[in-house]
């Protein structure tokens, strides 16, 4: 163990730790120009002066986009289907996952093969939204969750994790007369806490950011999710010229504001996420 | 403690809607009513909606029994507080309005703005399209015109349409017109306007000791003149993808028109292929070769670093949107630190006859349609009777501006403020509930628009007289296209991408090495030929000779 | 013998009857909202009329099908829509492996759990950003080019050469989607066992050699999972990132089968053309995946399927 406060490895630990930083540096770049541009003036947005520092610090634009009644009315309800949507994800992602995992299960390949090719099917959207329309889900909240509840790539990753299990800890669990249900919640589950973490980030960040299903399926704007309206925030001066108004409807920094508020749910849930990271590492250790 | 206020905010707002709305409409519906009267009686005697009107008085005559209408509206994220766009002050005051009148229960969709034509495709091809539906597309009205999807509108326009025929008429031209059946009402605009306009640096021209250009070779002068002078980029631009804003009226002027038939073939968006063009490609490419224009132009397509570049004093002539580089110019003006400091309006692509041609904006602004099969006839009916109603400028001017609009000096309306308009629950952009009509009193009175525009403007970057003299210089050449509402199959098919290849193709010769241009101007032209370009203009203009 | 097999499947079933339950709802959905809606493919084979629909819109046969593989444009579309995707591959493919692996051998928890936050950031940004972005740094006028020009060289044309274009767009790409795979591959280390690593250090391996050794098949089944989808997705590719990063100089790269099928398909309302194109991405998607996941189970890895 003496090796690991060697000379080598504090320079190899410093070196990498340095590139890291760099990298995530670089990698913010675009996001802090996002967040200066969202505490800049406005005229100094339009001559272009703002790069990643703001300019005219002012944070007006912040109590601008919380004023506006959409967007907080919005942010809620977003919240609350993000959270809905994602507990049904992985619980259907499980529910597909475990069973397709077993090498023995008759009937699995094929089942699995189908899933696999949904990936590759198109219907387009209309016939996605005469499907959706006969089930009445037209205008309900239903339109965002079901159709969406099961991602084959996610049930995938879902699926490669339950296959990297011991086959001795199956084999335990079954001596100790667990039946398949109660071995998978308690003692299979916790050994993917990580990935079952991270498909959870991935459903949750793909139902706050995601667009078209809101577009297509909902006519009532107190469905809108946050980002649907953030887009229309965003975009509705695009689209003006061919309507005359020629106004700035909204302003740059406004908009920058919008997305830097949009952003901060998945700042705030990302580190409990990571508490799983380390939780299944321990009952990992546990194990062996 | 909120709900209470909201409750108050409401009545008041219904208090206030219910006096005005009396007040306007009390003039109009008499007279419309007479006309209609005798219209509902000889021509559809046999249609069961105004049956039981007949046995009422004149005034309830257009009262009939209780029907529900649903009616798109679009959606931009600016709903005030606790409001939403499809419920909020205005539109319970227009619903209130409508109870009223006609009885009518009208309900609204809301179609996110951004992605509108392709929401309404979506509801159109899913049957669940509300009752009244927009576009500003002319490829998405005659796709569903022609595939039978809208209500035939001749009959309810002749019965219900006297508002909309007399104060929107100039934007019911034919172009939704299919034959002799009518499958959509146009939105009429405000303001009658030049589309692109040209912007010069005063205050350049006057260092350089030059006079304002009139002609395109005096304007060539002047921007050799200012890269000698080494005072920035002679002329900007920037390169969006999805307009020709930047190069148009240039090449237009190249172009002479000799006929209605050569109008038509070409407008506008063919203005680049039409003969005589090339020689204004060339010219372009020599000065962009010359270092005349923005280098790599064509990579700014959201134009930030154009629009930057404008603010920061940076250009000396540009041709864009006619009023979209007042932000920008409003900033440099501010930093130069007086009114009128630095870009004029100019025009000077003179025609090969010496006179100019400034295209206009039609003054029909989107299509208002009816789709066949959400509606059934008495829904129809009562559609166009809405339509109707918003067409009249005095229930328009409240739409548009709020029931509690008040007005200046100058006789023109003016909204609360954004604060006020929060406040009182009605939505950020009141104009997307205002669907038929913008053509208030005010708003073609020039001297009085140039008034207005300098007292609402949020920095003090230009005179009354800047305002005036930009209206003249926009209507020096004023000018319209020929259009009709048929859309070629060819047109429809092709149409889009001939659009997006003849950015391409402009941008590209531009841009192209001063040696390269005669090459890349044929092997583009052969490109957009074989694209589909030649079918459609033989498709205009046969369509062209069909006709006249 | 048949009383055999019969209670050989009972069996069977009492010993799995929870798995085939857990199944039902999945394969349910399954059916009803991914292969249902496959039905409405048949309108490639129509001409759509809105106001006909789907069902009762005139057949055509295989003209729309006919018209695409005709067209020069589909075929260079196609081809842009393969070198994008293959650079992607190349070059998008493996960053965040290499990421993951050496995030993982830091001891600084602080680091790592930063870094992994903040590289995922940039997942949240739309196109549209990024894209005013890329202008703001390597246009003509932009940061970078100011920069090799202040040190003496001469600027390049980033954005309007469609090769150095290409590189930009892969680049970007890494950038934004980076963080995403780099999570999948640091769960699939968390979750494996740690005390290896311990072991094969002690015993005095290399740094290389433990990577080669114990790390990288830890995750090497990850790895061909996603492998094996990223290039079923080929022919696929989103609208927005070639679209807005995209400009008309580079339009000879920048031209793929979202735009296209947008351009000539969508735009005009031509739903049986974008749904032919459709269909044939289906298909070759289909071909690659199978191909893809037998060749992976030759060189002895276990596939998806």
């Amino acid at each position: 163990m003496s090796a690991i406060n060697s000379k080598n490895e504090r320079i190899f630990q410093f070196c990498w730790t340095a590139f890291f930083i760099i990298i995530t540096c670089i990698a913010m770049v675009p996001i802090l120009r996002v967040l200066a541009v969202s505490l800049s003036g406005k005229n100094a947005i339009l001559a272009g002066k703002v790069f990643i520092l703001p300019v005219d610090l002012t944070t007006e634009a912040y109590t601008r986009a919380l004023q506006s009644g959409s967007f907080v009315n919005a942010f809620w309800y977003s919240i609350v289907l993000m959270l809905a949507s994602t507990v049904i994800n992985l619980l259907m992602t499980v529910l597909a996952a475990y069973p397709l995992s077993k090498k023995g299960l008759v009937g699995g390949k094929v089942i699995m093969t189908l899933f696999v090719l949904t990936m590759y099917l198109h219907p387009g959207v209309i016939p996605e939204y005469l499907n959706v329309r006969d089930f009445k889900m037209v205008d309900t909240v239903w339109a965002l969750i079901i159709p969406g509840a099961l991602s084959a790539y996610n049930m995938i990753i879902m699926c490669n994790a339950f296959k990297g299990i011991d086959e001795a800890i199956y084999d335990a669990a079954k001596i100790d007369g667990c039946s398949e249900a109660r071995c998978l919640i308690s003692v299979i589950l916790p050994l993917v806490y990580p990935t079952l973490a991270t498909l959870g980030l991935f459903y949750a960040v793909g139902r706050w950011n995601g667009i078209s299903d809101v577009l297509y399926y909902i006519n009532s704007s107190k469905y809108f999710t946050v980002q649907m309206v953030l887009k229309q925030f965003v975009e509705s001066i695009n689209v003006s010229v061919e309507e005359g108004l020629q106004t700035n409807l909204v302003a740059e920094n406004i908009k920058a504001a919008s997305i830097v508020i949009s952003m901060l749910p998945m700042l705030i849930v990302y580190p409990f996420v990571q508490k799983f990271f380390t939780k299944g590492i321990m009952v990992g250790a546990v194990k062996g | 403690m909120k709900k209470k206020l909201l409750a108050t905010l409401l009545s008041a707002a219904m208090v206030v809607g219910a006096m005005t709305g009396c007040g306007s409409s009390s003039g109009t519906t008499t007279d419309t009513t007479t006309q209609t009267d005798t219209a509902t009686q000889t021509d559809t005697a046999t249609q069961t909606t105004d049956a039981t009107a007949t046995t009422e008085t004149a005034a309830e005559d257009l009262k009939g029994d209780e029907v529900d209408i649903t009616v798109m509206v679009w959606d931009r994220g600016n709903a005030a507080p606790n409001t939403t766009t499809e419920d909020n002050a205005l539109t319970q005051w227009i619903q209130q309005q409508m109870k009223d009148l006609y009885n009518i229960n009208v309900s609204y969709v809301s179609v996110p703005r951004s992605e509108s034509d392709d929401k309404v495709n979506i509801m159109m091809s899913g049957g669940t399209a509300p009752n009244i539906v927009m576009t500003y597309s002319q490829d998405l009205f005659y796709n569903y015109a022609s595939s039978g999807a809208l209500t035939d509108l001749s009959e309810l326009y002749k019965q219900y349409g006297s508002n909309i025929e007399q104060y929107c008429g100039e934007a019911q031209t034919g172009i939704a017109d299919l034959g002799d059946q009518k499958f959509a009402v146009m939105k009429q605009r405000g303001t009658e306007n030049a589309r692109h306009t040209a912007y010069i640096r005063k205050d350049w021209l006057d260092q350089l000791g030059m006079e304002v250009p009139k002609t395109k070779e005096e304007l060539g002068k002047y921007l050799y003149a200012v890269k000698d002078a080494g005072l920035g980029t002679p002329w900007g631009m920037s390169g969006r993808a999805d307009t020709e804003k930047m190069y148009l009226n240039f090449l237009g002027s190249y172009v002479d028109i000799p006929d209605d038939k050569f109008a038509y073939t070409y407008a506008e968006a063919y203005m680049a292929v039409a003969p005589g063009a090339k020689d204004g490609l060339k010219q372009l490419n020599t000065w962009y070769n010359d270092g005349l224009i923005t280098q790599d132009f064509p990579t700014d397509t959201d134009e930030s670093v154009f629009l930057a570049d404008v603010a920061n004093g940076k250009i000396g002539f540009v041709l864009d949107d006619t009023t979209h580089i007042w932000d920008s110019t409003a900033v440099l003006n501010t930093t130069l630190g007086a009114e009128d400091a630095s870009f004029i309006p100019v025009q000077c692509f003179d025609l090969p006859d010496g006179s100019y041609r400034t295209p206009y904006e039609y003054r029909y602004a989107m299509f208002v349609m009816i789709p066949q099969e959400t509606t059934s006839d008495e829904q129809a009916v009562a559609c166009m009777k809405y339509l109707n109603w918003l067409a009249d400028p005095a229930n328009a001017v409240q739409v548009r501006y709020t029931p509690d609009l008040t007005y200046n000096e100058l006789g023109v309306a003016v909204e609360p403020s954004t604060a006020d308009k929060e406040a009182k629950g009605y939505p950020g952009t009141c104009d997307d509930l205002c669907i038929m009509n913008l053509n208030f009193d005010w708003v073609n009175n020039y001297d009085t628009m140039a008034e207005s525009n300098y007292q609402t403007q949020e920095q003090d970057w230009a005179s009354v007289d800047w305002y005036k003299n930009y209206y003249t210089v926009c209507q020096t050449g004023k000018y319209r296209f020929p259009v009709y509402g048929y859309v070629s199959d060819e047109q429809a098919t092709y149409g889009t991408d001939i659009k997006n290849k003849m950015l391409s193709f402009v941008y590209t010769c531009i841009c192209a090495p001063a040696d390269q241009f005669e090459t890349v101007y044929e092997s583009g032209y052969q490109e957009l030929v074989n694209s589909g370009l030649q079918k459609i203009l033989d498709s205009r203009a046969a369509y062209y000779d069909s006709i006249n | 013998m048949k009383k055999d097999k019969k209670g050989k499947v009972k069996v069977y079933l009492r010993n799995n009857w929870q798995l085939y339950l857990m199944l039902i709802i999945p394969v349910i959905y399954m059916i009803l909202f991914k292969y249902k809606p496959m039905l409405g493919v048949v309108v490639a084979f129509k001409k759509f009329n809105v106001f006909k629909g789907i069902w009762n819109s005139p057949w055509i046969g295989l003209a729309n099908f006919q018209e695409a593989f005709t067209s020069k444009d589909f075929w260079s579309a196609l081809k842009n829509t393969l070198v994008l995707n293959i650079g992607d591959l190349i070059i998008g493919f493996p960053f965040p492996i290499f990421l993951a692996i050496f995030l993982n051998e830091l001891r600084s928890e602080g680091v790592r759990k930063t870094t992994q936050t903040l590289l995922y950031l940039p997942n949240f940004l739309s196109w549209v950003i990024i894209s005013g972005i890329v202008t703001q740094l390597f246009s003509n006028s932009g940061l970078v080019n100011n920069l090799i020009v202040a040190l003496g060289g001469e600027s390049v044309s980033f954005l309007s050469n469609s090769f150095i274009w290409r590189f930009v767009y892969w680049i970007m790409g890494v950038w934004q989607g980076a963080g995403y795979s780099l999570i999948v591959y640091l769960a699939a280390l968390m979750a494996a066992d740690a005390s290896l690593g311990e072991a094969a250090y002690i015993d005095g391996a290399t740094r290389l050699q433990r990577i080669w050794h114990v790390t990288l098949p830890q995750i090497s089944s990850t790895i061909t999972v996603l492998l094996i989808m990223q290039i079923g997705r080929l022919v696929n590719i989103s609208f927005d990132r070639p679209y807005m990063m995209g400009n008309t100089l580079v339009r000879d790269a920048s031209d793929v089968i979202s735009t296209y099928v947008y351009s000539v398909g969508l735009a005009a309302g031509r739903f049986d053309f974008a749904t032919a194109v459709g269909l044939f991405q289906t298909v070759v998607g289909i071909v690659l995946v199978f191909a893809a996941n037998a060749v992976i189970k030759k060189m002895g890895q276990e596939g998806i399927m």
